[in-house]
């Protein structure tokens, strides 16, 4: 079963007069595993179900294997879906569950059975074939949700949320399960979630929406190290990257309180910029680095979370020293040049060229 | 939250008693009354203590009148009645629970106005309906058209008489629809996904959901269509065609001077009353959850 590249072209979806989705232009390739990543009521979730056909577009088109399937019903455009609350028929056992579509579908017995048998077999439920859902635990449920969309083999999966309603083990096992799962399968795959970790560890590829627009999307590196826009950079990462109000003047940056950076670029006239470091990049102890007051320190086992104060603005960084720390000591902040990124404070966009140096 | 004080456990005791005496004394009475001679009630009121006419109070009921046949119109009519209602009920409730229309609402609440409406009070309206069903049709058409048929069809004194206009139910589609309500709604899309159109839906994914409240407003749709004494009182006048609550009040005198014989009243009653409590011991495991909405 291979995959089929969607097209999404200037959707519009509003409810009431708030619009969800706001001439949104995306393209999903064929056997990609996508991840639409956003804050709640993004519109990824109305994204999602406008691709299945579940809810109509008001504007715009969505192709699916170059088909154009905006005006048709949800049976016929191809796509299996996992929700979010899984949604199994709670009076019929794991394989009427998952033989249903195919009993729909027409098929003949022999061949739903090997199908059902393949999708327990892939996701290890052949165990639980004739138990209902009530019977089983959210684990389970949760394969047996996925087990009933690739037994269907459609050319589009499409994940809502799938994972939210599991705890914390459980869903690092499933996130690697359903990355192995859809390397076995290729059928081209949108996962919604609002867990950047999902979206890190799963993704070939990241689209990032705010507000029903697409703020960025690349691949989870590139939305970790290059990201677009000061939104991106502070959604992406645990704890976000940090974002500090300074000067650029001349050659030069000025954090209030923390003292001047010197900057690879020149400002031609003196303009407010926000520099955005990630919290790992910052060295600690840099004689002559950037003055901070310490707050609190963070003890997670593999490494610490300082928290500091630069002037009013409060920095993270993190150290995987067991140097010793006491509350409000002075430390030297060290922001290596190539770590630094600078974004536009009126916009929230990347500002072009990056790199900046600790004063010496 | 669970109360363990010794006087509130006591009171709780004590209005649990007054209710089972309430709800069994007269139960017992009629039993009581049902097997003492007729003299014996005339003499003394309603017997509280059991005597030993039972049997042949009941075979004097059995002889007097054709109770096997009441019984078996009765039976009738309150199947269709169940049959018919819990179809209506559960698929006007489907569509308005889940089809998107701007008229749903209208609908609804429509339906739900018939509430005010009960068989007694539009029983005349109802009558002239059932003693010809084209009567409204002949109307509009004469209206419209000018055109009069001479068609018509009398419903009285049938099974269809007796048993449509006790059909239509607020309630039934009120109670199918706060029941579909609390379907998640990913149930309809999961089917929608799987290939299944609306009828599939409703046939292969709600109706199995919905068996306890099935059972639930069967029974109650099957005990007031058994004890219903006005509409087929109103709608039947052949003998053949009464029902069993009828059949317990020809116990009662007609005629001044006749003196009434309570004993074979409650000893009918006592059969009237076994349909019913088989009906109630087979569903009440799904009934009590239908009604507290616990099947799910």
């Amino acid at each position: 079963m291979s995959g089929a590249a969607i097209q999404v072209r200037g959707l519009c979806k509003r409810y009431g007069q708030r619009a969800v989705i706001d001439r949104l232009d995306l393209e999903f390739a064929a056997g990609a595993f996508t991840v639409v990543l956003g804050a709640s009521g993004c519109g990824k979730s109305t994204l999602l179900r406008v691709i299945a056909g579940l809810e109509e577009a008001e504007h715009g088109t969505v192709s699916i294997g170059g088909a154009d399937v905006t005006r048709m019903a949800p049976q016929d455009r191809g796509c299996a879906m996992v929700f979010q609350n899984y949604a199994l028929y709670p009076h019929m056992s794991v394989r009427d569950n998952i033989g249903y579509a195919l009993k729909l579908a027409g098929l003949e017995r022999a061949e739903r059975e090997r199908r059902i048998g393949e999708a327990a077999q892939l996701l290890g439920l052949r165990d639980l074939l004739e138990r209902k859902p009530a019977q089983l635990s959210g684990g389970q449920r949760q394969r047996v949700a996925i087990g009933r969309a690739i037994a269907r083999r459609q050319r589009v999966l499409l994940f809502d949320e799938p994972l939210s309603n599991l705890d914390a083990k459980l869903r690092h096992d499933m996130r690697v399960e359903l990355r192995r799962l859809h390397d076995e399968i290729g059928a081209t795959t949108i996962f919604v979630t609002h867990d950047q970790v999902e979206a890190m560890t799963l993704a070939d590829r990241v689209v990032l929406l705010n507000q029903g627009r697409v703020e960025q999307a690349d691949t989870p590196m590139a939305l970790y190290h290059q990201p677009r826009t000061a939104y991106v950079a502070g959604f992406i990462g645990t704890p976000p990257m940090n974002m500090l109000d300074a000067w650029h003047e001349g050659d030069h940056a000025v954090i209030e309180h923390g003292g001047r950076l010197r900057m690879r670029q020149h400002a031609g006239q003196a303009m407010p910029v926000v520099l955005g470091i990630r919290p790992e990049a910052i060295v600690l102890d840099v004689p002559g680095g950037i003055a901070a007051t310490l707050e609190a320190v963070e003890d997670l086992g593999s490494h610490r979370v300082v928290y500091a104060r630069i002037g009013g603005q409060r920095v993270l960084a993190i150290d995987s020293s067991r140097r010793p720390y006491r509350p409000g000591e002075m430390l030297c902040l060290g922001f290596p040049p190539a770590a630094i990124r600078r974004f536009d404070p009126a916009t929230g966009e990347r500002l072009p060229g990056d790199g900046a140096e600790t004063a010496a | 939250m669970i109360e363990r004080h010794p006087v509130l456990k006591l009171l709780t005791l004590l209005l649990l008693m007054l209710s089972l005496v309430f709800a069994l004394g007269p139960l017992y009475l009629a039993l009581c009354s049902a097997s003492v001679t007729s003299r014996q009630i005339l003499l003394h009121g309603l017997a509280l203590a059991p005597g030993g006419h039972l049997l042949e109070n009941l075979a004097a009921v059995l002889h007097r009148a054709d109770i096997g046949h009441m019984l078996l119109n009765s039976l009738v009519v309150a199947l269709i009645v169940v049959a018919g209602k819990l179809a209506l009920a559960s698929t006007s409730a489907f569509a308005v629970v889940y089809f998107r229309s701007r008229m749903r609402h209208v609908v609804f609440w429509g339906i739900f106005a018939t509430l005010l409406l009960p068989l007694e009070v539009r029983i005349v309206p109802t009558y002239a309906v059932a003693s010809d069903l084209l009567e409204p049709l002949r109307a509009v058409l004469a209206a419209c058209t000018g055109l009069h048929l001479r068609v018509s069809l009398n419903l009285l004194d049938s099974y269809a008489g007796l048993s449509l206009p006790l059909m239509a139910s607020a309630t039934g589609t009120f109670l199918f629809r706060q029941f579909y309500l609390t379907v998640p709604a990913e149930l309809a899309e999961a089917a929608r996904m799987d290939g299944a159109g609306a009828w599939r839906f409703f046939v292969d994914i709600l109706l199995p959901l919905s068996k306890a409240n099935f059972a639930a407003l069967g029974t109650i749709v099957f005990l007031t269509t058994w004890k219903d004494y006005m509409w087929p009182l109103v709608a039947t006048s052949r003998p053949e065609m009464r029902t069993i609550a009828l059949g317990i009040a020809s116990f009662l005198p007609t005629e001044t001077g006749q003196p009434p014989e309570w004993n074979l009243v409650m000893a009918a009653a006592l059969i009237a009353l076994a349909p019913p409590l088989l009906v109630i011991g087979l569903t009440q495991r799904w009934f009590v959850r239908g009604v507290t909405g616990a099947g799910k």
